[in-house]
């Protein structure tokens, strides 16, 4: 406890009173002076007395009460700092630290710590900083000390500092990393169109110098391909997504013994292909009421190309009309189904029937084309059960359904078979109906009226069923491609509202999408969707059960779940991911890979511990910028404006800061003492002036 | 009832099957009226035709008492006389392609509108 005294002013009239009051003495007593008057310094005095009586001095007393001074210590625990001994390096720092200021009678430390900021923020250390700062007095921080990697990413953000700064850097002389770094990679990509991506691989710091490295590329969880790429060179990889939806690529590159973190080793990239335009041949045999539900279909999407063709009159009928009086047009036959046939992502036999316009040669190749990868769909009317059926063609092969020749022609609702709940392409589809479904689970439909009866191929799936249980749509993956057959014409029915009609576009639309191979619609699949930091881990399946999953972690830790059923061939669970990064599903048959955050997060970029980005914070404040590796720091007391660090040490500066505990201000004389001195100085001028008064001088006579 | 307009000369009706220019049935009054296009249809680059609205107009009208021309009896022999001579047998032929002509477009819809493009869209599935 100290005590401070001090003499103020505390006057008792405004300021510019006390200025005419001086005024005026100064006039008086200048003109007692004048007029010779004895007692004019006596006068004066008196003025000058009351007048600083006016001004009422005083003495103010303090008591103070000294504050400690404060180092500020903040330490960097992002996960760049993690790696390798630096936390044990960053809290022996700290403890040292600890132990010095700890010997310093009035000092002491506060502590900060800063955690990995949320999503790709990356180190925050000087918002950290100011935050710390802004909780102290700055008055009393005598120094601030930040243990880091120096990998900082927001040093604009950097406070104005009261005291010098010091940056204590972690890590080792001969720390490297390897990363591998993916540029421009594009969210969309047109499928069939080469996208490039540029690669690099890059080691940082102390590197052994290796020139090639292995590179895996792993495509949407499959087996990897192995390449051997060199360092420190971009690399332009031409690229063609192998199919629409999400592709999910995975480029890594494996740890190399000594580097720092393998979190950088590997980069995942989520393409999303978009089909350029969606090609579709519609070949129509006769015109019929269905046919404007499959033009409404495929005219309403934006995205396909529709090429169609209706046989209006076969080649057979001919009623001597001149050509030019008729709007028809050949068939260009040979151009669509030999020259240009794989240029379709889907032909439509639209109730086709043979009648020597197209030769088996061409039917044939449409069977070779849905073997190497097309899709056919038949949506069959009464023929497909009569002897010009396209089953009856080389096409027949690949069909999923054979006719029995009997056509039905009776009312009957469509109902989804036990397969075709779990199946995509119809699996939810009684939601879709204008009415609930009814109690004994008849969907709330229109009907239909006419089912060609067919032998299901043993290969396909039947999805959907008419009356009696026969097939009505069935569907089959046939070589690489896939065919669908629509046992019935009446789809359009649904379109026209009979009977509050269905959901025949919704049907159509899976249906074809389905067939041309839409991720989206896979009958096995396993996926996972990420929200923050929870994965829901779905698996779609036919099959009656579904495998646990496996998913295994960055760090390589695997996790067991079991999946809950949801609905038919849809089975869920939700999972909490302990850290971001890659994390790969399996059940055995189907791989996922799925990345919780950035892949390489920003954490990771840089590894190497650096002081050159806090070097110019650190110059401006005189402070030190040292390694750990070299030796921790001895604390002493610098001068403010003086260099604060030097060979071993670094300052810190005494601020000397005192907290006033009270405060008193008491009149430097009382009220009657300057009434006394004034009045004794009137009365001295009074009498000095009246004894010369008294004895007037002689009267000449 | 939509908006109507009088039949333009590039409707799809006179070229769903038969290329027809008039559409008499017992009478030949050019006046026949059909859903207007929408106000945006316009005619498009390299396309010769209005790309009218997708669908079908939901309504034709006219005078010209077409299904008297189309009526026969038992025997195939039509029931109403039209025109004098050959030239009401043509008239009535001309009936009978304009009755057909309704049914396809009620059928295809705009199948022939977009038939000119198909040249086009060939051209393009090879780039």
């Amino acid at each position: 406890m100290t005590v401070a005294e001090r003499l103020i002013l505390d006057p008792l009239l405004p300021w510019p009173w006390i200025g005419v009051i001086a005024v005026l003495a100064t006039l008086a007593a200048g003109l007692a002076l004048w007029r010779g008057l004895r007692g004019w310094w006596l006068r004066a005095l008196a003025a000058a007395s009351l007048t600083l009586a006016l001004l009422g001095p005083a003495i103010e007393e303090e008591r103070r009460q000294p504050l400690t001074d404060i180092v500020l210590a903040v330490v960097d625990e992002s996960a760049s700092q993690r790696l390798g001994d630096r936390p044990a390096q960053s809290e022996a720092a700290l403890e040292a630290l600890r132990a010095e200021i700890a010997q310093r009678p009035g000092t002491e430390l506060r502590v900060a710590r800063l955690p990995d900021a949320e999503g790709e923020g990356g180190t925050f250390l000087m918002r950290a900083l100011a935050e710390a700062l802004a909780a102290e007095p700055p008055g009393r921080i005598a120094a601030v000390v930040l243990i880091t990697d120096g990998q900082v990413h927001d040093m604009s953000a950097l406070p104005a500092l009261p005291a010098p700064l010091h940056a204590l850097i972690t890590g080792r002389a001969d720390d490297w990393d390897r990363r591998l770094i993916l540029r421009n990679a594009p969210a969309f990509a047109i499928l069939g169109e080469e996208i490039t991506l540029t690669l690099r691989i890059e080691d940082q710091g102390a590197a052994p110098g290796a020139e090639l490295v292995p590179l895996t590329i792993a495509v949407d969880g499959g087996e990897p391909l192995h390449f051997e790429v060199p360092v420190g060179r971009d690399m332009d990889l031409p690229l063609v997504l192998p199919h629409g939806g999400m592709n999910t690529l995975r480029f890594e590159t494996p740890p190399a013994p000594g580097e720092l973190t393998d979190r950088n080793n590997a980069a995942i990239v989520q393409i999303n292909g978009v089909r350029d335009r969606l090609r579709v041949l519609l070949v129509s045999g006769e015109p019929h009421p269905g046919e404007r539900t499959w033009r409404n279909l495929l005219k309403s999407d934006a995205s396909v190309d529709l090429v169609h063709f209706t046989i209006l009159r076969p080649p057979e009928k001919q009623d001597g009309v001149p050509v030019d009086e008729l709007s028809l047009i050949a068939f260009p036959t040979r151009e669509l189904f030999v020259e240009r046939l794989e240029d379709f992502d889907l032909v439509i036999f639209d109730r086709y029937r043979r009648r020597g316009i197209l030769p088996n040669e061409y039917l044939q190749n449409v069977a070779d084309y849905v073997m190497r990868g097309g899709a056919v769909l038949v949506s069959a009317g009464p023929e497909y059960g009569g002897v010009e059926s396209v089953y009856r063609s080389p096409l027949g092969a690949v069909l999923p359904g054979a006719p029995t020749a009997r056509v039905l022609e009776e009312g009957y609702v469509p109902r989804l078979s036990g397969t075709g709940e779990r199946h995509p392409v119809t699996e939810g589809l009684p939601a879709f109906a204008p009415r609930p479904p009814a109690e004994d689970g008849t969907p709330g439909w229109g009907r239909w009226f006419r089912l060609v009866e067919v032998i299901p191929d043993p290969r396909a799936q039947v999805v959907m069923e008419g009356p009696q249980g026969r097939p009505l749509l069935l569907l089959s993956h046939v070589g690489e491609g896939r065919t669908a057959l629509l046992a019935s014409d009446h789809a359009w029915l649904w379109d026209r509202g009979f009977e509050g009609g269905g959901p025949q576009l919704e049907l159509l639309r899976r249906l074809a999408h389905w067939l041309m191979k839409e991720p989206e619609l896979e009958e096995e699949a396993l996926w996972a969707e990420v929200q923050g930091q929870t994965l829901r881990i779905i698996r779609r399946t036919l099959a009656d059960e579904a495998g646990p999953v496996t998913v295994t972690a960055p760090d390589g830790t695997e996790t067991v779940l079991t999946l809950d059923p949801v609905s038919p061939g849809r089975y869920e669970t939700q999972w909490t991911a302990p850290e971001t990064g890659l994390y790969r599903l399996t059940d055995g048959e189907h791989d996922a890979v799925v990345a919780i955050g950035p892949a390489a997060p920003r954490e990771f970029e840089a590894t190497i511990a650096t002081g050159d980005i806090l070097a110019p914070a650190v110059e401006q404040t005189r402070g030190g910028l040292l390694r750990i590796e070299d030796g921790l720091p001895d604390l002493r007391e610098v001068r403010e404006g003086r260099p604060a660090a030097g060979r071993g040490w670094i300052g810190l500066i005494p601020r000397e800061a005192h907290l006033v505990t009270d405060l008193r201000i008491s009149p430097l004389l009382p009220a009657w003492a300057w009434l006394l001195i004034a009045s004794i100085l009137i009365l001295g001028a009074w009498l000095r002036e009246g004894r010369r008064q008294g004895r007037p001088p002689a009267r000449a006579s | 009832m939509p908006p109507l307009e009088p039949l333009p000369p590039d409707h799809v009706l006179t070229r769903t099957f038969y290329l027809i220019r008039e559409f008499p049935g017992r009478h030949a009054s050019p006046e026949i009226w059909v859903e207007a296009a929408p106000p945006d249809a316009e005619l498009a680059e390299g396309m010769p035709f209005r790309a009218l609205n997708d669908g079908v107009t939901p309504v034709v009208i006219g005078g010209n008492d077409w299904a008297a021309a189309w009526a026969v009896d038992e025997w195939g022999a039509p029931l109403m006389p039209v025109g004098r001579g050959l030239a009401g047998e043509r008239q009535r032929e001309y009936a009978l392609r304009f009755g057909i002509n309704l049914v396809m477009h009620v059928l295809t819809g705009n199948y022939k509108s977009d038939q000119v493009h198909v040249p086009a869209l060939l051209e393009r599935l090879g780039q």
